[in-house]
């Protein structure tokens, strides 16, 4: 406290200034005088009674500076004038001091922006109570692994056993996404949202704004017909009006009562804070308590579930996953389930980013490489203005101001110019930062949240004032040293080399960052190349898909007649050449499968079961995406009532029947379903995006799908030569035409889905290519400036060497040379970094080696012809010197 | 008492802070006071308050002065540092006023906090010179 109130009193006389200074000097001059009225009343004559006053006071100024040393803060004093000082200097030379915020700013800019995402991603706590205690649970197994699924959900009974009997877990919740439609007053719609055990919403720590949560009664089977709304959905719907409570709602056509409404934002588990989460579905609205059906809560192998739990106080994740993995094991062996069970516990907010961690460090990476050859740039300015310098500082010293008062001040200087350039960067990261989120894909969850606060604010200061002392330090150091110098030779004039060892590590280290990033950039923009350059397998321009859902109270006759009248409705709309229904789009995710049995040439049923996934299908579907027919025909209208049958992709062909030279005929069935004969063979295609691997497929007509489980969601395609997206208003109303009760969810063109898909791999890429271009131009000044600056300075050298015969041509390679040779060895550095640092990108590599040769090679080739190219200009003008004016040069 | 100090004990008493001060500090008046020499100077100046009442600089230097027997005799001038650090604690509060002899000076006089500060630093003061005393009790100025 006393500390504090010293300090204060402290700062108070800094600010204070030439008042206080005044009343000093008062005080001293009547103490002076009443020694001087004593001395002369003890007899001495008033000139001498003077003289001896002062000298028993003792030096007036010292006790002056030592009166202000305990005033003030002498530190932050003289910060304050070496401040002011700095401002003068910056004043006398703006193009030096612009140059340098500008670079410096463009940097910590950079940097600031992609923090702003870091910060938003992986450093902000989720909205939920005590979020670093709450963790997802997942199975592994080795069957499922085989099938591409390295986590899956849990069972009624695994929850059971692990929610209930972990000593690590304190509590667990359940759920499960669901999507409604909701019918009633005004359009149909269809909702997202989840079934979730009742304690879900108190495990999370969120309480709905308005009503209450589900009691444990309402989680049973019969019970369940209660829901919570979100908050858009209430405010959508319900014009925000609080009676709603105890109303009605109609999902999927049955009465359901409102009992609550969550509040602003909350939107688990599909909202953008959940691992669960995928752009393609909406954010969750409604929420009915999951109320487990008999076979649920006893079937161990339906793997349908989520769960959520949270730690108990003290236990970290690792021993969570322990305990639960040993109990799964058990488990397993008791129901004869399969060996090798397993169990991963990941924090919420790791499950959530572990995508797109990797591409977001790589990026902040990236861009604080940039920074670094920013600092280094303005190091190397900083360098050739000491030396211009040199005679101030000499001055300095000869008057007696210490070596460290001057590195203080040189300092001071970088930090004001760094403070400035902060301040400029707060500007331009406030624009990053949306134009980064506009780059973004969709597919980074919470991306829109992130936004420059106090601590993205504490970062760009921490970061300016962490530069000021990188590319301020060295240069400082070095022209205090050679001002001390000068000081003792008493020399003013400019006559010793240039520090060329440090400004040499300095360009070689600008060159090194350069090559890293290059080659960085390169396999990224690569990857995406390989990406794009991947076949789809089907034709996606001029094509606009639209999805929509059957209402679940249909049969299944009712929803295939329904979606017939739709396409043959939709036909007849102008523009439209072709249309056609599927259960599940391509590149919207993988659709359900089905273990699937064949049939060999001699009838003998293939005991192995791989898992098919499966598409149902308009006769039009292969006509309207352009998907190539490669044997036997497509299904007609007639398909599907009397003879089941079945069409195959290539891969899921080849897998059914190795090395058999015609499927066409053969026959296949999901479990004990009816036999399906497969009359034709088409292209694969990706489902989930461009650069996933190919999966079996089939395809059956729509009528047949039942014994596939009936879908109740769909997607029409259709294709028109013009401008598809025109058409929506067109079909929108030919739906409404033929069905009240088909809410349509999701409208886009195949073009805008294709591009969709890879934006995960074009934010990185773009913006790693973005800092490569940068960092190019800031390395391209940087020699510029350094090489100028040499060719200056052994003007008179050049002229010498012309005039005892050099060609030009030896002084173009004269001075052309060093720099390069300074490349080559940057580059070198560069690309051994790179090659021990590119494995980390190798998750956002497609189809591309970390250590790709030709990469390499162009790399180191860009930056060498970056520095010779940059170096060329002003040894052109070297060598194009009259030696006559070279030697009257200085 | 003050030639045994001439003894090198530096830590609670340099020698030069305490018995010879104006040398001392002629030589580095500004920035070289060791807080030992500030701590004692502030001591004397509370106890002259207390004893003198409202005092400007010029009659607390002379009181020190007096007190001392001219033994020591102080730089005048570094008494000022020490009231504005006075000053800056709370122990002392100032304002203008006039002389005994009509002369504008800034007077100077105790506060609560410096009463209390006085007698905490009398006590460790007595303490201190109690323990050094026995300590070198038997020692003559001829042992050196």
């Amino acid at each position: 406290m006393r500390l504090l109130y010293r300090l204060w009193r402290r700062l108070a006389g800094t600010l204070a200034g030439s008042r206080d200074e005044v009343a000093l000097a008062e005080e001293i001059e009547s103490h002076l005088q009443m020694q001087t009225d004593d001395n002369v009343r003890l007899g001495m004559s008033p000139g001498e009674a003077r003289r001896a006053a002062v000298l028993k006071f003792g030096g007036v100024e010292s006790i002056k500076e030592s009166y202000r040393d305990q005033r003030g803060l002498p530190l932050l004093d003289s910060f304050g004038k070496d401040v002011r000082y700095a401002v003068r200097g910056m004043r006398r030379n703006p193009g030096f001091a612009s140059v340098v915020i500008l670079l410096i700013a463009l940097g910590i800019g950079g940097a600031t922006s992609v923090f702003g995402i870091v910060n938003a991603l992986l450093l902000r706590p989720l909205p939920y109570a005590q979020p670093d205690r709450l963790v997802t649970v997942t199975l592994t197994a080795p069957t499922f692994l085989k099938l591409g699924f390295p986590d899956i959900g849990v069972s009624g009974p695994v929850f059971e056993s692990l929610g209930r009997g972990a000593h690590s877990l304190e509590r667990s919740a359940l759920f499960r996404d669901l999507s409604f439609s909701l019918t009633g007053e005004g359009e149909p719609e269809r909702v997202a949202g989840a079934r979730v055990s009742a304690d879900l919403f108190s495990l999370l720590g969120v309480r709905p704004q308005l009503g209450r949560s589900f009691t444990r009664e309402e989680d049973q089977p019969g019970r369940q017909a209660v829901v919570l709304i979100g908050d858009a959905l209430w405010t959508r719907r319900f014009a925000r009006d609080p009676h709603v409570l105890g109303g009605k709602v109609l999902l999927n056509g049955k009465p359901n009562t409102v009992i609550g409404v969550m509040p602003p934002g909350f939107q688990f588990p599909s909202g953008p804070e959940s691992p669960y989460y995928s752009p393609a579905s909406a954010p969750a609205e409604i929420w009915r308590p999951l109320a487990l059906a008999e076979w649920e809560r006893t079937d161990i192998g339906s793997m349908n579930f989520s769960m959520i739990s949270r730690l108990r106080e003290g236990y970290s994740p690792t021993q969570a996953r322990e305990e639960l993995s040993a109990m799964a094991g058990r488990l397993a062996r008791e129901h004869n389930a399969g060996a090798g069970w397993s169990v991963n516990v990941r924090r919420l907010q790791d499950a959530i980013t572990r995508n797109i961690r990797p591409a977001i460090l790589i990026l902040f990476g990236a861009v604080v490489i940039v920074l670094l050859i920013a600092c280094a740039n303005v190091a190397s300015l900083l360098f050739s203005r000491g030396l211009n310098r040199r005679p101030e500082i000499a001055l300095r010293l000869a008057l007696g101001a210490g070596p460290r008062r001057l590195v203080r001040q040189l300092l001071t200087e970088s930090l004001a110019l760094a403070g400035l350039a902060a301040a400029v960067a707060i500007l331009i990261s406030k624009a990053g930062l949306q134009g980064l989120i506009a780059v973004a894909p969709a597919r980074i969850p919470g991306m829109g949240s992130a936004v420059i606060d106090v601590h993205v604010l504490a970062f760009a200061v921490a970061a300016a004032v962490l530069t000021a002392l990188l590319f301020g330090l060295a240069p400082a150091l070095d022209a205090v040293r050679r001002g001390m110098t000068d000081a003792v030779q008493g020399g003013g004039r400019v006559t010793s080399p240039a520090p060329s060892r440090t400004r040499s590590a300095l360009l070689v280290s600008q060159f090194a960052l350069l090559a890293l990033l290059l080659v960085c950039s390169v396999l990224l923009a690569k990857s995406f190349v390989a990406v794009m350059r991947t076949p789809l397998g089907f034709r996606a321009d001029d094509i606009l898909t639209m999805r929509l859902a059957m209402p679940s109270r249909y049969d299944h006759s009712r929803r295939v007649a329904q979606i017939d009248r739709l396409v043959t409705g939709c036909a007849t709309v102008s523009g439209v050449t072709a249309v056609a229904a599927v259960s599940t789009l391509p590149l919207t995710g993988e659709a359900e499968g089905r273990a699937v049995v064949a049939e060999d040439n001699r009838n003998v049923v293939i005991a192995k079961q791989p898992l098919f996934r499966y598409r149902a299908i308009t006769p039009a579907y292969f006509r309207t995406l352009g998907i190539r027919l490669k044997g036997g025909r497509e299904f007609t209208a007639g398909d599907g009532t009397q003879v089941p049958v079945a069409i195959l992709t290539d891969s899921a062909a080849r897998r059914l029947w190795p090395g058999a030279p015609d499927p066409i005929g053969r026959r296949l069935r999901s479990g004990d379903g009816q036999w399906l004969s497969v009359v034709g063979i088409v292209e694969d295609t990706r489902a989930s995006g461009l650069d996933t691997e190919i999966r079996p497929y089939l395809y059956l007509p729509f009528r047949d799908a039942e014994t596939f489980g009936s879908p109740e969601e769909f997607a029409l395609v259709v294709r028109s030569p013009g401008e598809p997206a025109d058409l929506a208003p067109a079909l929108r109303s030919v739906a409404r035409r033929i069905d009240q009760d088909l809410p349509i969810t999701h409208i886009a063109t195949m073009r805008q889905r294709v591009t969709d898909s890879v934006s995960p791999r074009r934010f990185p890429a773009v913006l790693m290519g973005a800092f490569a271009a940068f960092a190019v131009l800031l390395a391209a000044v940087g020699v510029y400036g350094v090489v100028s600056y040499s060719v200056a300075r052994r003007t008179h050298e050049i002229g010498i060497r012309i005039a005892l015969g050099a060609s030009r041509r030896d002084v173009l390679t004269g001075v052309v040379k060093p720099a390069v040779s300074l490349a080559l060895v940057g580059t070198t550095v560069g690309l051994a970094g790179a090659f021990v640092l590119t494995p980390f990108l190798r998750s956002l590599l497609y189809e591309v080696s970390p250590s790709d040769f030709s990469t390499y090679a162009a790399s180191a080739l860009l930056v060498i012809g970056v520095a010779a190219a940059a170096a060329l200009r002003p040894a052109y003008r070297a060598a194009r010197l009259d030696p006559v004016m070279c030697l009257r040069h200085e | 008492m003050l030639p045994q100090l001439r003894l090198n004990l530096p830590v609670v008493f340099p020698q030069e802070a305490y018995c010879n001060p104006p040398v001392g500090y002629q030589n580095e008046p500004a920035t070289g006071k060791s807080d030992v020499w500030q701590g004692t100077l502030a001591l004397m100046v509370l106890r002259t308050l207390e004893t003198l009442g409202p005092q400007h600089g010029y009659g607390v230097a002379r009181r020190i002065e007096q007190i001392s027997g001219d033994l020591l005799s102080i730089n005048q001038g570094t008494l000022y540092p020490v009231l504005l650090k006075l000053e800056q604690d709370g122990c002392i509060a100032s304002e203008w006023g006039i002389s005994d002899h009509n002369r504008k000076a800034k007077f100077y006089r105790l506060t609560k906090a410096g009463k209390k500060q006085l007698v905490a630093g009398a006590r460790q003061w007595q303490q201190t010179t109690g323990i050094m005393a026995r300590f070198l009790t038997g020692l003559t100025g001829e042992t050196r």
